[in-house]
């Protein structure tokens, strides 16, 4: 770089070719770190069917996965360290859960089923999240034990019920 | 005052700035300064109407008026005053209405102070702001509406007064019409039966009114705000977004009418130059206080999780802040002028899109909101402004071109294109881990071979930002010693020579020493080293200014720090704003990698140890708050080598929704270490032992100490100098002479 700026006068053309060359070094450098950044650390979404049909695979498999689906409240379990609850099959389309009558009807649904397809999420030494609920969405990053519990590092959870158009209960006046 | 004269209000709000904006385009063509002038007046005009709608909607709040829908779902009777008026942003509707009056609260303020100086670019910057402002009327008049009441449909009216149950409970606008509500009805029909977007854009509208029969329902108390918003920070945290998101509009508008008035001059630029730091400044503190809101009250021992809705604000910031540096070329050289439009247009659009994800459920994300009509609008809204502001540009594109070309590898040119180049990066890193559940399940459906949905986790966004982040803190430090046009490394030298040892020396003696224990601690090690360089050479700039002045005028040190300061706002408020960076930075790595933690269910009386710190759990209570929550209360001791420092609470609300909230206990140790505490789990019965995380977060009190100097800095460089306006030159002469340093004065 020394040598480069100690020329008095740099001309236009050489000096065009300097800037190309040091940009596209560092395109390809951010381009290199993005890349191979999203190779690591891509967690492919995954329904409890999916994990069940595919479970030898699943179990082997050493990228984190990433699984969804509707919180069955009884079984929630927490000793302070270990919490543990089941979560049973939603479907994962945005448009299938639309004509199933929204969110929160899926989830009902599906917590409701008696033979709805369920697997255990198995969480260590993390608090017990406030939104952990009956008929909560878990959206849930971890890995399958060959136990087949599913334990996971990261738990999501959302309440549709929270943010649904509520309406009054009480009405009267 | 009736929620009725609000939707009166928002009806005219609309009708003055469609005005306004189809005045200005057409005023423009013509010519015609009478028009032109009317659409000014108009603009102006919607500031007084949302006033008063937003004013109509306080008073709504503040009496507890429940049968108005917005109301009942985020207030109730038990509130205290101030939160039933901050309750105006603690949901969609209301939130947007506020979006809107700022909006137009700046563009009446830019249109006022503007308006002779910046005449020939008013029609048109008077067409982009209305425009946008219209999107956001019509948002929150027919979607999103907060004025709509509770109507009990006929057939669930009970004889007695009252409603049946709350199947038939209904919203609209206005109370039955023998006109109005077959209407409606009729178009409830229509939208039920369009197909997709349309149909769910169709039947979000919100209805304008109650079915024929039906009455007016009045419930006694209302829903209440969720417990969690109830903090400080909540309460400041949204309306800073907003104002920083709505400040960023004016430049986007004034660099609009550069494009579309053809006149290509650097004009916009000044008139909005103090515009963007104010939105900048808002934007940054909304981002500061959200984290703060976030450690203090969600008791995860973090500030910053990467979430899409975060991501979502941080990303106008990063092109932001890009901007703020690039437009220094621009003023200084003439260079940029492409470039700086291309960013103006990047961070309006990222404000839009920042806009509807805090407002829809675009991705999964914690904060995410019921799914609605909005979304679809936002998009139509979003990829129209995209193509106008385009076309503009492409229509200019040969005007655009810059006065000179870049000569020197090393420059200060250069390094702000270096700068500029990283922020756009990290943006666009950000944009990729933020947008890609979306792109991946788009790309599957579309049954793209090998691509099945997924996400990307926290540690993407830390393996590209983070040495993106360090490249920028070691730019900061160099910036100031490179002069612009052309600098030479041994220019550079001498400045560097006294910072640069102690940083290098530091890293070199950390890593042989292994300081920071066996493990490989590389990066951590390299960001401090490139932490104390910055300082340094930060700190060097204000005391060689101070000096120059001490020996030209004789001044007391202090004095001519300050005298410094006032006399070069812009380019000493940058310095302070840097300065908070690094102390920004020295916090956020150390709590970042350092963080120790651990989790144990411990009886009375007995203790954790982690480090130098001992943890005592004395006791357990639960008891009812005045407000009527329930409270789960640990008694806590915390030692630091065996001296008692800090008596601590962790605590778990319970709300009478069935919501909790859990409260840390923390210790701030005088070097702003954290000893943060979370109530994990209690025993029923006997309330004798409990379950804790306990995290130690070495230095995070410095986030918010350099956050509060950046604010400062930020200040510094924003706050209105007559003297700058009126007397440009002697300035420039004043600042530029004392300076020994190679480079000369910044921005100025």
């Amino acid at each position: 770089m020394a040598e480069l700026t100690a020329q008095p006068v740099a001309r236009p053309a050489g000096g065009r070719t300097k800037f190309l060359v040091g940009g596209a070094i560092l395109l390809a450098a951010v381009i290199y770190l993005i890349v191979t950044s999203i190779g690591a650390n891509q967690q492919y979404f995954i329904t409890v069917h999916d994990l069940k049909a595919r479970e030898t695979e699943y179990i082997a498999r050493k990228s984190p996965i990433r699984i969804s689906g509707a919180v069955v409240g009884d079984t929630i379990k927490y000793d302070g360290h270990t919490l543990s609850f089941d979560i049973v099959h939603i479907p994962d389309s945005a448009a299938q859960i639309t004509d199933e009558g929204g969110l929160a009807e899926v989830l009902h649904t599906a917590v409701t089923s008696p033979n709805a397809e369920r697997v255990t999420i198995v969480v260590v030494d993390q608090p017990k999240p406030d939104l952990l609920k009956n008929e909560a969405q878990a959206i849930v990053t971890g890995k399958l034990g060959e136990d087949g519990d599913f334990h996971a590092d990261e738990l999501l959870l959302k309440c549709p019920t929270r943010y649904q158009e509520q309406v009054p209960d009480q009405t009267g006046g | 005052m009736s929620p009725q004269l609000g939707v009166i209000l928002l009806m005219l709000a609309l009708t003055s700035a469609v005005y306004a904006f189809a005045a200005a385009l057409i005023g423009a063509r013509r010519n015609d300064e009478r028009l032109i002038e009317s659409a000014r007046n108009a603009a102006i005009m919607t500031w007084p109407l949302l006033t008063a709608a937003a004013l109509t909607l306080i008073r709504l709040l503040v009496t507890g008026d429940f049968n108005t829908a917005f109301v009942w779902a985020v207030s109730d009777n038990a509130m205290p005053t101030y939160l039933k008026v901050t309750a105006l942003w603690g949901g969609q509707a209301g939130s947007l209405l506020f979006w809107s009056w700022l909006m137009s609260t700046f563009a009446a303020t830019a249109m006022l102070r503007n308006w002779k100086r910046e005449h020939d670019l008013m029609p048109y910057a008077i067409a982009a702001a209305m425009g946008t402002l219209t999107f956001f009327i019509i948002l929150v008049t027919f979607w999103e509406n907060p004025f709509t009441q509770y109507f009990c449909l006929a057939e669930g009216v009970q004889s007695g007064g009252g409603c049946k149950s709350s199947e038939f409970i209904v919203t609209a606008m206005f109370g039955p019409s023998a006109f109005l509500s077959p209407l409606g009805v009729w178009w409830h029909d229509v939208a039920l039966k369009l197909p997709g977007l349309l149909g769910i854009v169709a039947q979000g509208m919100d209805g304008l009114t109650a079915p024929l029969g039906s009455q007016p329902v009045f419930p006694d108390d209302g829903n209440g705000l969720n417990p969690l918003l109830r903090h400080p920070g909540m309460i400041i945290h949204p309306p800073m977004l907003y104002l920083g998101f709505v400040s960023f509009v004016i430049p986007f508008s004034f660099a609009m009418a550069a494009l579309a008035r053809g006149e290509i001059s650097d004009s916009w630029i000044r008139a909005t130059r103090r515009w963007t730091l104010v939105g900048w400044l808002f934007l940054s503190l909304g981002l500061i206080l959200g984290g703060w809101w976030a450690y203090d009250v969600l008791g995860w021992g973090g500030y910053w999780a990467w979430d899409p809705v975060e991501n979502a604000a941080l990303m106008p910031w990063l092109t932001g802040t890009a901007f703020l540096h690039s437009v220094m070329i621009q003023e200084k050289r003439g260079m940029m002028r492409r470039w700086n439009m291309i960013l103006i247009i990047m961070t309006y659009l990222l404000v839009i899109l920042g806009t509807l994800m805090t407002r829809s459920g675009l991705v999964s994300s914690v904060h995410s909101f019921a799914q609605s009509a909005i979304g679809p609008l936002f998009l139509i809204f979003l990829s129209a402004a995209l193509i106008i502001s385009v076309w503009l540009m492409a229509r200019k594109w040969d005007d655009l071109a810059g006065d000179h070309q870049l000569d020197s590898l090393l420059s200060r040119e250069t390094v702000f294109l270096l700068n500029n180049f990283l922020f756009v990066s990290i943006c666009i890193a950000v944009g990729i881990g933020t947008y890609w559940p979306l792109v991946t399940e788009l790309l599957a459906n579309l049954g793209v071979p090998g691509v099945e949905k997924s996400s990307l986790g926290a540690d993407y966004f830390l393996r590209t930002t983070g040495p993106m982040f360090l490249v920028l803190l070691l730019l900061m430090g160099i910036a100031p010693l490179v002069a612009w046009h052309r600098s030479s490394i041994r220019r550079l030298g001498k400045t560097v020579l006294i910072p640069l040892p102690p940083a290098v020396g530091f890293v070199i003696i950390m890593q042989l020493t292994r300081f920071f224990g066996e493990a490989a601690r590389t990066m951590p090690t390299i960001a401090y080293g490139v932490i104390i360089f910055t300082a340094g050479v930060t700190l060097l700039e204000f005391h060689r200014g101070a000096i120059a002045r001490v020996q030209a005028h004789g001044e007391h040190y202090l004095r001519a720090l300050w005298t410094l300061a006032g006399r070069n706002r812009r380019r000493y408020g940058g310095y302070l704003i840097h300065l908070g960076v690094v102390v920004m930075a020295t916090g956020i790595v150390s709590s970042h990698i350092f963080q120790v933690q651990t989790q144990k269910s411990l009886a009375a009386g007995q203790t954790v140890t982690m480090g130098d710190y001992v943890f005592e759990y004395d006791n357990l209570e639960r008891f009812t708050a005045t407000d009527g929550r329930g409270v789960i209360r640990a008694q806590a001791t915390v030692y630091h080598n065996g001296r008692e420092v800090a008596h601590i609470t962790p605590r778990i609300d319970l709300f009478g929704s069935g919501e909790t909230a859990t409260i840390p206990g923390k210790y701030a140790s005088l070097t702003g270490d954290d000893f943060y505490v979370v109530l994990v789990q209690w025993e029923q019965l006997s309330l004798s032992s409990a379950t804790f995380k306990i995290y130690f977060n070495p230095l995070v009190n410095w986030v918010w100490t350099g956050g509060f100097i950046f604010i400062f800095g930020t200040l510094v460089a924003a706050w209105p100098d007559l003297s700058e306006e009126r007397r440009p030159v002697e300035v420039r002469q004043k600042a530029g002479r004392p300076v020994s340093s190679p480079a000369p004065a910044a921005g100025k």
